[in-house]
């Protein structure tokens, strides 16, 4: 039997009991996500961050004139993840699109705020990788996968229009794009070409060397116009020129010996678009479009953490070169540097988000 | 309970203690009306080890839950799941979940393929005890657990007359669960049969602010699952009391794989089936100060993993594991007892990402265990195991020490460790990736444990806190291969991690009311040693909050009316190295009220109902992989015999 002192202990117990969890109760609160104004003034890069893939880290870090940083600038001005390895990103009017390739979607939003107008998604068993501007209401989307397509989506926003108009087989994976004299280049496991007006299966048709043959590009690598806008491809031992126009290959440089690695060695042109640049890892080569030769010598090179890999280089339209380094295997940022390519002093170094991809100069 | 009685049972404990191989093991057919108290039962595997038994209330309220389920409710370890029904890992101490080994009866259960162990396969109905050691150091749960073990044992109880026992359960988001229980003793012999079914569309509601511009409801899509699930046993135990055990264990699961919440465009139909069949024969035998038990376990599955979007893939893998174990003990000095155990495992792996058609693996282990009581209240317990695995030997060791200092009120116990873990045959051997080379992860851990069992009148306390170090070397991680384009193991990571358990259970009873106050908390600071510079050096690692804690009540008036509630805490998580990202922490809150009628006392029904998350808290224990809101639970058991 209990006596009273213990009844009242008892309540004394339970009187403690329900304040605790009237506390704990009361603790609970949603947390909140930051808001920061968009960085769009002055406004100088901005590199797409693939994340971690199957982690949904993808991001957009913004570097200003004045060399000012932000970081998850999609995430933080609209309070929700971007997705899942962004690849690229292209400005048509007033709106970026940046195709995000595990997440099967376009995020489209406005380039001055950065607030999101309209997210795409692709009903295809498809890797979405590039967008390039058709004209009009079109743009056209590669694919990574093995057997990719090459998407014709239609971006007529806020309307109930069907998005995807048609798909071409493309074969092999591709990758980057480029418009010129009427006519759509797709890079990828070729290069393959069509007539503006004739973007069909029919109408696709392959670029080949001097000696009729197909060949291989690095991967992601870019399609270079020069100022006559000739076409400049990277293949995997040979940087190619072609007229765009007789679909002739006009120049070919054989760089197999500079150890380019097919899967990170990047191309792009200088502003002037007089001269092309490549790397193999932390070497910087160029070569003269007017007179093009086998590189002799490096332009540049620099010495970086051994443990890390040169994941994307990238021309600014101050000529100068950034290169990505990433760390494989450590889900953390990466650091990017800004080089003078003719001295190969270091400008700045700042970083990134997690698998710098692409970097989108303004 | 009378002195004689009192008596019987310390005597008891003190002759048997050192025989029990198992943490299970129960010899109790000569006294079997004896109930051996939590507070005077110290097995040599637990003279200094940090252990939490989950209590039989627990087990019974998540009867139909999976074994993830149950230690996220129960349990301050740290469980990282995809949702309900989909994959689920545990981490103990802040190591991996490959670090973690479960153990059915003594005999592991991880998947030599992979290495880790898939908590939501096992549904609470077919286990009757689970406990947990923390840390690297527990008596049988060899190489592997690194951060700890999950044991999970069966009961050869028997029962004066045969019952039965029906349960149906119906639960939110159509899930359906069907579960049959008959046992049944004559004649020396224990029948058990348990059958379990459940189904669930797990079309759950959240709140998503990941895929579109406006956060909106939506329904989860391509979650559903089925399972089912039966188990036999057959006891026989002699005139001299040994004990002989025949368990077989089939389990089904089919479940679909839903994309996480970032995915917003076209999304493949991903499946994956799983059998799994599970066998077991023992024979336990004690002869004065000689025990001997010996087990032979087989262990089959198989898995099919299927994608459709357009074309259809397909993936198959297949295990089989034989298992032959024995354990010998003497006890005949009474300051010196000795134990060895003796094993040998082969595994079988197919996979249609091998080379060859399948991979195999023998392991040989020998453990020598001693303690030696040095006073009454001082104990040291050493073991040390030689293992031999595909021609390479390895060695691991574990020291503990108990001393008793003040009565029941103050207990110190402390360990020192060095486990490691081999790399899976996925590791070694997967198609591309598999790096032959690896070398096995190291793990060396120290504890430091202060328990407190005191008494007061009507209340019962047990306060139990550890402070633990731990320090994993060669940590194995996938990264991409040279070009990025492949993904291959390497040992990549160092990790130090420390922190704290508390453990708090009080018990009080007044008239026909009892109430139980249960709480566990633990801090872990587990950060990156690895020394590389890439912004991740002294940052927790992803997934393992520095916080988590859960803490009960439950009531119960009379055996006839209870309720139970409880609230869980898990912190933030980094979901990078560098902690840019991470996903947020969350409370939930679950109740439970429940009514047991009875009928001329054969006839029993219970009646509960639960409510899980009853805030509507939106949470993620996989980033972007949403967990449901609220989510109500009706169960049923009748109960004859």
């Amino acid at each position: 039997m209990l006596n009273l002192s213990m009844y009242r202990s008892m309540k004394k117990i339970n009187i403690f009991l329900y304040l605790s969890l009237g506390l704990i109760f009361s603790a609970c609160t949603e947390s909140t996500e930051n808001t920061v104004e968009p960085q769009t003034n002055n406004l100088r890069a901005i590199v797409v961050n693939e994340g971690q893939f199957g982690y949904g880290t993808s991001s957009l870090t913004t570097l200003s004139e004045m060399g000012n940083v932000e970081q998850d600038v999609f995430r933080r001005i609209n309070s929700r993840p971007m997705g899942d390895v962004a690849q690229s990103l292209t400005k048509i009017g007033d709106n970026y699109y940046v195709p995000l390739n595990n997440s099967k979607k376009i995020e489209v939003f406005d380039a001055k705020t950065y607030k999101s107008v309209e997210t795409m998604p692709i009903d295809l068993n498809v890797i979405p990788m590039y967008v390039q501007h058709l004209g009009g209401d079109s743009i056209a989307v590669t694919d990574q996968s093995f057997s990719s397509k090459l998407m014709i989506m239609d971006i007529n926003h806020g309307t109930s229009r069907k998005m995807l108009r048609r798909t071409i087989d493309m074969g092999g994976s591709t990758f980057q794009m480029q418009l010129v004299k009427n006519k759509l280049f797709v890079g990828g496991s070729t290069v393959s070409v069509f007539d503006l007006g004739n973007i069909t299966q029919q109408g696709k048709r392959t670029l080949k060397t001097k000696s009729g043959e197909t060949f291989d590009l690095v991967q992601f690598s870019k399609l270079l116009l020069d100022k006559q806008d000739r076409l400049w491809v990277f293949g995997t031992n040979t940087i190619y020129c072609f007229d765009p126009v007789t679909e002739q290959c006009i120049h070919e440089v054989n760089v197999s010996d500079l150890d380019i690695n097919s899967w990170v060695s990047c191309i792009d042109i200088s502003p002037d678009k007089e001269t092309i640049y490549f790397n193999s890892s932390r070497t910087l080569y160029s070569i003269d479009v007017n007179n093009p030769q086998t590189p002799k010598a490096p332009l540049m090179q620099y010495e970086g953490d051994k443990q890390k890999t040169v994941y994307v280089m990238s021309v600014s339209k101050e000529n100068t070169v950034f290169f990505a380094e990433v760390l494989y295997g450590s889900l953390t940022r990466a650091v990017i540097s800004e080089y003078n390519p003719h001295d190969g002093s270091l400008i700045r170094s700042f970083k990134a988000g997690i698998f710098p991809h692409y970097i989108y100069f303004e | 309970m009378s002195k004689q009685k009192l008596f019987a049972t310390v005597l008891f404990i003190i002759s048997c203690a050192y025989l029990c191989a198992q943490e299970n093991h129960e010899r109790n057919i000569k006294i079997k009306e004896v109930t051996v108290t939590e507070k005077v039962k110290v097995k040599q595997s637990e003279v200094g080890a940090r252990l939490t038994k989950i209590e039989n209330a627990a087990l019974k309220s998540n009867q139909t839950r999976s074994l993830s389920e149950l230690l996220t409710e129960a349990s301050s370890l740290q469980v990282k799941s995809m949702g309900q029904g989909a994959l689920s890992t545990v981490s103990i101490r802040g190591a991996s979940s490959s670090h973690t080994q479960v153990l059915w009866n003594g005999i592991s259960l991880n998947s030599p393929q992979l290495g880790n162990f898939d908590f939501s396969q096992i549904p609470v109905y077919f286990i009757d005890n689970v406990n947990l050691y923390h840390g690297g150091g527990a008596q049988g749960s060899g190489s592997g657990a690194i951060g700890g073990s999950v044991n999970l044992a069966n009961s050869s109880n028997p029962v004066d007359n045969p019952v039965v026992s029906l349960l149906s359960e119906f639960a939110s988001n159509s899930t359906y669960s069907e579960a049959l229980t008959f046992r049944a003793s004559k004649n020396k012999f224990t029948f058990s049969t348990r059958a379990f079914y459940q189904q669930s569309k797990n079309n759950f509601k959240f709140w998503d602010r990941v895929t579109a511009k406006d956060p909106k409801y939506d329904r989860r899509k391509n979650a559903d699952y089925k399972q089912a699930g039966v188990m036999q046993e057959v006891y026989y135990r002699n005139t001299y009391g040994d004990l002989f055990s025949g368990i077989a264990w089939w389990h089904f699961d089919d479940r679909s794989l839903p994309q996480m919440l970032t995915v917003a465009g076209g999304t493949p139909k991903e499946k994956i089936r799983t059998n799994n069949f599970r066998t077991m024969l023992s024979y336990d035998a004690n002869r004065d100060f000689h025990h001997l038990k010996g087990t032979l376990a087989f262990l089959s599955g198989d898995s099919r993993y299927t994608k459709i979007f357009g074309d259809t893939t397909r993936t198959d893998n297949a295990n089989n594991s034989v298992i032959a174990r024995a354990d010998y003990n003497f006890s005949g000095w009474a300051k010196f007892p000795v134990s060895a155990s003796l094993m040998y495992r082969f595994d079988k792996v197919s996979s249609n990402n091998y080379d060859e058609k399948y991979k195999t693996r023998n392991a040989v282990s020998l453990q020598l265990m001693t303690t030696y009581r040095l006073t009454r209240k001082l104990h040291f317990d050493l073991k040390t195991t030689g293992e031999m695995i595909d021609n390479n030997v390895y060695g691991l060791y574990n020291l503990t020490g108990r001393y008793r200092v003040l009565n029941e009120y103050l207990t110190l116990k402390a360990s020192s460790n060095y486990n490691y873990r081999v790399p899976s045959l996925n590791d070694l051997y997967w198609n591309p990736g598999g790096n032959p080379d690896l070398k096995p992860e190291k793990g060396f851990s120290s504890d430091f444990t202060l328990l407190s069992e005191p008494s007061f009148g009507n209340f019962d306390l047990r306060l139990e806190a550890t402070y633990f170090l731990m320090n994993i070397n060669n940590w194995i991680m996938w990264i991409p291969k040279g070009n990025g384009a492949i993904w291959e193991p390497v040992n990549f990571n160092k990790v130090r991690s420390q922190g704290a358990e508390v453990n708090a259970m009080l018990n009080f009873h007044c008239r026909k009311s009892r109430h139980s106050l249960t709480g566990n908390y633990s801090f872990t600071s587990s950060v990156d040693n690895s020394g590389r510079d890439d912004g991740a050096i002294g940052v927790q690692i992803p997934y393992i909050p520095r916080n988590r804690w859960n803490a009960g009540y439950r009531y119960n008036y009379s055996d006839k009316l209870w309720a139970n509630y409880l609230i869980q805490f898990t912190d933030i998580r980094n979901t990078s190295a560098d902690a840019s990202y991470q996903t947020p922490a969350y409370t939930t809150h679950n109740a439970e009220v429940g009514y047991n009628l009875s009928y001329r006392k054969k006839v029993k029904m219970s009646f509960s109902l639960k409510v899980d998350n009853i805030f509507n808290a939106y949470y993620e224990s996989t980033q972007y992989y949403p967990m449901p809101l609220r989510m109500f639970w009706g169960r049923v058991v009748l109960t004859i015999g």
